[in-house]
């Protein structure tokens, strides 16, 4: 009777094991799921990173606080990333002697050869450096290139552009976050 | 079926879905290739390339492996792994490049730490059990004679049978006063 008992309880036991084990593999295929389906990051604080540029030296978003910040994410593969990067270097140009505006070029899944070849090749003068491990990319949940992401004053996503940018939809996305305080 | 039965039937189904899943989470192609460094002063050919290439899977693309892979950053990164190669770096130094550019999802499998762990504990986990199940299961069985098993079988039937048929109780009845 009580081998029986016995025989019982280690079977129940079991089956309660097993059957966490199922849930938390359920658990970990629909976080994966989860994160695969968010979108990009539209709002809130923006994560933080200090992005080692091509040219040497580090940029730290954290430490660029009271100025509207500019994070375009690019790749040198990219078709519409090469539509747009002649339109960033000349509104840069025009923003970069106010100092309350910074530029960052974020180069996403390239290699440095290309990286470097683009950058050349389009005069691109403002701070770019490669996303190492796609760290800046998963944290800001980058989806594809070009997306630029607009940063307020105060460290905040702004708002997040997913296409090839044009010089009035720049400056305009630019002056709006200038007037805020 | 009594509670005993129906329980191992749902722990079987329970056994069945974690090796399923274990398979799954264990199908890992990368780890199969263990390609062993070309030694120093070999030109590189495109088979090596290819070797080092098919440990590793393309960063945009979903599952699929760099050697097969024809974007254009795949294709670039071959280049590199040919370039890294003639450098005398081992597959190991390429591999551990990559991850350091585009981070783990190059070599198809999760990051050993954090939260990832999971992944990699579950398959372990599942087999455990599986093995004790196996060893409960087995144990059991050799605990239990088959003869007496049998042997007991056939006298319950033969009981039961005679208990329960109004036929052979009428005949048998018939045929005692013989």
């Amino acid at each position: 009777m009580n081998k029986t008992k016995n025989s019982r309880r280690s079977l129940l036991a079991l089956q309660i094991t097993a059957v966490l084990i199922i849930l938390a593999f359920l658990g970990l295929l629909g976080i994966r799921l989860f994160i695969n389906t968010q979108g990009q990051r539209h709002s809130g604080p923006a994560p933080d990173f200090t992005l080692s540029l091509f040219d040497g030296g580090t940029v730290t978003l954290s430490q660029q606080r009271g100025k509207v910040v500019v994070i375009n994410v690019w790749a040198s593969w990219c078709d519409p990333c090469r539509e747009e990067a002649r339109t960033l270097e000349e509104v840069w140009q025009q923003y970069k002697g106010r100092g309350d505006v910074l530029f960052i070029g974020v180069n996403w899944s390239d290699t440095e050869k290309q990286a470097r070849a683009y950058i050349k090749q389009y005069g691109i003068t403002y701070p770019n450096g490669p996303d190492l491990g796609r760290r800046i990319g998963t944290a800001y949940h980058v989806r594809g290139v070009p997306e630029t992401y607009f940063i307020d004053k105060n460290g905040r996503i702004a708002e997040v552009y997913i296409s090839a940018l044009d010089a009035n939809t720049l400056t305009r996305k630019i002056d709006k976050l200038l007037a805020q305080p | 079926m009594n509670v005993s039965a129906r329980q191992r039937h749902f722990l079987s189904i329970c056994l069945l879905l974690l090796l399923l899943m274990t398979a799954f989470a264990a199908y890992q192609p990368g780890l199969a290739a263990n390609v062993s460094p070309t030694p120093p002063g070999t030109p590189v050919t495109q088979q090596d390339i290819m070797r080092v290439a098919a440990t590793m899977y393309c960063p945009l693309c979903v599952g699929e492996r760099l050697d097969v892979c024809e974007i254009p950053l795949c294709r670039e990164m071959k280049v590199i792994i040919g370039e890294k190669l003639a450098a005398g770096e081992t597959p190991a130094q390429i591999r551990a490049y990559f991850v350091n550019q585009y981070g783990p999802v190059v070599l198809g499998e999760p990051p050993q730490k954090g939260i990832h762990l999971i992944t990699w504990l579950l398959p372990a986990a599942a087999l455990l059990l599986i093995g004790i199940w196996l060893f409960l299961r087995l144990r059991k069985e050799t605990n239990t004679p088959a003869t007496e098993t049998a042997a007991s079988l056939i006298t319950n039937a033969e009981t039961d049978g005679e208990a329960e048929d109004p036929y052979l109780q009428q005949v048998e009845k018939d045929t005692e006063s013989w």
